[in-house]
């Protein structure tokens, strides 16, 4: 019985794998003749997703929406040079977003992680919501962005955006086994990460 | 289905999924820069690249890239200069090499001549100029054998340049060292003889007299080279001024002829009497055109002749006889 619901649930995510995908292909096939019905349904459907990611690492509203919008920009500039996508749009918009979050990062180095400082550092100005979340999340967040740059996009993927191993595997273009090995060590480190951050904060307490 | 995770990552990771709502505001003019800028980019930039012309021909193979149908301006400039260049140099050259077998009644033979001019004119040392016109000198002689095993006239363009290479030769190997004065003048000799026997030849076969005054001159030279060789006593300086003389009194006798047509043209009727150096009459009764003076030897060297017809046996100043008023 079990295994007729596992295999259930799997036929159904595939299908649905494959839905996608045909309809990812023809808004890709528009796009790439600059239809605007397509370019504005690509936009709609992926620009809320992308705004999650980039707000999970970056934790700012605003810099989440400078991700969005330079994600897309870059996305029509290789639409323009003949040079975009052919296939997994998707895969090929995480991809921009996430090298837009690193390089984000490694102008802005990330600060050690140790959650007692980090706390201490005043957000001002930003809205309650935005302030709260920033200051809750900013332990795994932090913890998260200590990790290597595939790592984290692997944990991301997977564990905040419910992403299956294929789809990873084709933003990441690695082959599913690397990406499951990806996985297993980014939690080892992340663990460990966090761990470690409880015990300062416990010494320090 | 996700992987079982660890209780306090699965609670940590929970906080982060809780994204705060994102503002309509910005989602919405976020959304409308990204369509204007499509929308830009959708005017600017036409749907097809291959219309545009841009790098269209980068996938083309290297044949399409050479052999283009639309050729620059300069490139068709430029190629129709080189076949220019290569139709009149080549061209030429063939026309040229071809002339070099070309016979003096050939239409192609003023062509040999005038490149044998260039010749000598590009042609720096003195020695090898006077190689260059042995050689040309050569050639003459077999021009005048071609004539003769052909019963054909000779021009009155050959003999003049005949008359001319001998003198220029003659001059230019009277400069030369003793020995090498001595070897090129037998070959400047032989020649001569041989032209003259040719002539002779000519003269008998066509009947033609206008190749005498040629014939003269070239007994004449025979006989001056015989007899330096025969004179020690000769030194360079006698040879050159006895070789000069003939050469004046060569030109003097030509100036003279003209001068004599000149004067019976009026009297002609039309054109009868042409001139002698077009039909090779002589106008003097004896038939030979000896009508020239004879050489002024004034330091008193003289050599005759008995045997050459038409020229006189005693000459006024003593230059002709025997030889035997040498001192």
């Amino acid at each position: 019985m079990l295994l007729l619901s596992v295999l259930k649930s799997r036929f159904k995510r595939h299908n649905i794998y494959e839905m996608n995908k045909t309809e990812e292909q023809k808004l890709l096939e528009g796009a790439r003749d600059f239809d605007n019905a397509a370019l504005a349904q690509i936009y709609d459907r992926y620009s809320p997703g992308l705004y999650q990611y980039a707000m999970r690492l970056l934790g700012e509203t605003q810099i989440s929406e400078d991700c969005v919008a330079e994600t897309f920009s870059r996305f029509l500039n290789a639409l323009q040079q003949k040079s975009g996508p052919r296939e997994h749009l998707q895969a090929y918009l995480y991809r921009i977003a996430h090298n837009w979050i690193t390089d984000h990062y490694r102008k802005a180095p990330i600060p050690p992680l140790d959650i007692d400082e980090q706390r201490v550092v005043d957000p001002g100005g930003l809205p309650h919501e935005e302030l709260e979340y920033k200051t809750l999340t900013q332990d795994i967040r932090m913890a998260i962005l200590q990790l290597t740059p595939e790592q984290r996009q692997v944990i991301v993927l997977r564990y905040l955006q419910d992403w299956d191993y294929q789809e990873i595997a084709n933003v990441l273009i690695k082959t599913v086994g690397a990406i499951k090995a990806l996985q297993h060590r980014g939690l080892e480190n992340l663990k460990n990460l966090l761990e470690s951050s409880e015990i300062n904060i416990g010494g320090k307490a | 289905m996700i992987d079982p995770l660890d209780p306090k990552l699965a609670k940590e990771f929970d906080k982060l999924r809780s994204v705060p709502n994102r503002d309509d505001e910005k989602a919405i003019k976020g959304r409308a820069i990204f369509l204007a800028e499509s929308h830009r980019i959708q005017q600017t930039v036409s749907n097809s690249e291959m219309l545009r012309h841009k790098g269209w021909n980068h996938n083309k193979s290297w044949t399409t890239r050479i052999f283009r149908k639309e050729t620059s301006p300069m490139f068709t400039t430029l190629v129709s200069a080189f076949l220019t260049i290569v139709l009149i140099l080549g061209g030429s050259g063939v026309t040229v090499a071809a002339a070099q077998s070309s016979n003096s009644d050939d239409f192609l033979y003023p062509l040999k001549l005038f490149s044998e001019d260039i010749r000598l004119d590009l042609t720096g040392p003195s020695t090898e100029t006077l190689q260059l016109e042995m050689e040309f000198l050569k050639r003459r002689s077999l021009e005048l054998q071609d004539l003769v095993s052909q019963d054909k006239v000779a021009s009155t363009g050959l003999t003049n340049r005949i008359q001319n290479e001998i003198n220029s030769v003659l001059q230019a190997a009277v400069g030369l060292d003793l020995v090498e004065r001595e070897q090129i003048l037998q070959q400047i000799r032989t020649q001569m003889q041989l032209q003259e026997q040719l002539l002779q030849k000519l003269q008998d076969g066509t009947g033609a007299t206008n190749t005498s005054q040629l014939r003269t001159m070239l007994q004449d030279r025979i006989r001056l080279l015989d007899y330096a060789n025969e004179d020690p006593l000769m030194t360079q300086d006698q040879l050159q001024q006895k070789i000069q003389d003939q050469i004046r009194e060569q030109t003097q006798l030509k100036e003279q002829e003209q001068l004599q047509n000149r004067t019976q043209q009026p009297s002609d009727t039309g054109n009868s009497q042409p001139n002698q150096y077009q039909t090779g009459q002589p106008e003097n009764p004896n038939g030979n055109g000896s009508t020239q003076v004879a050489p002024d030897l004034s330091d008193g060297y003289g050599y005759g002749q008995t045997d050459t017809p038409g020229w006189p046996t005693e000459q006024p100043n003593g230059w002709g006889g025997s030889g035997k008023n040498r001192p």
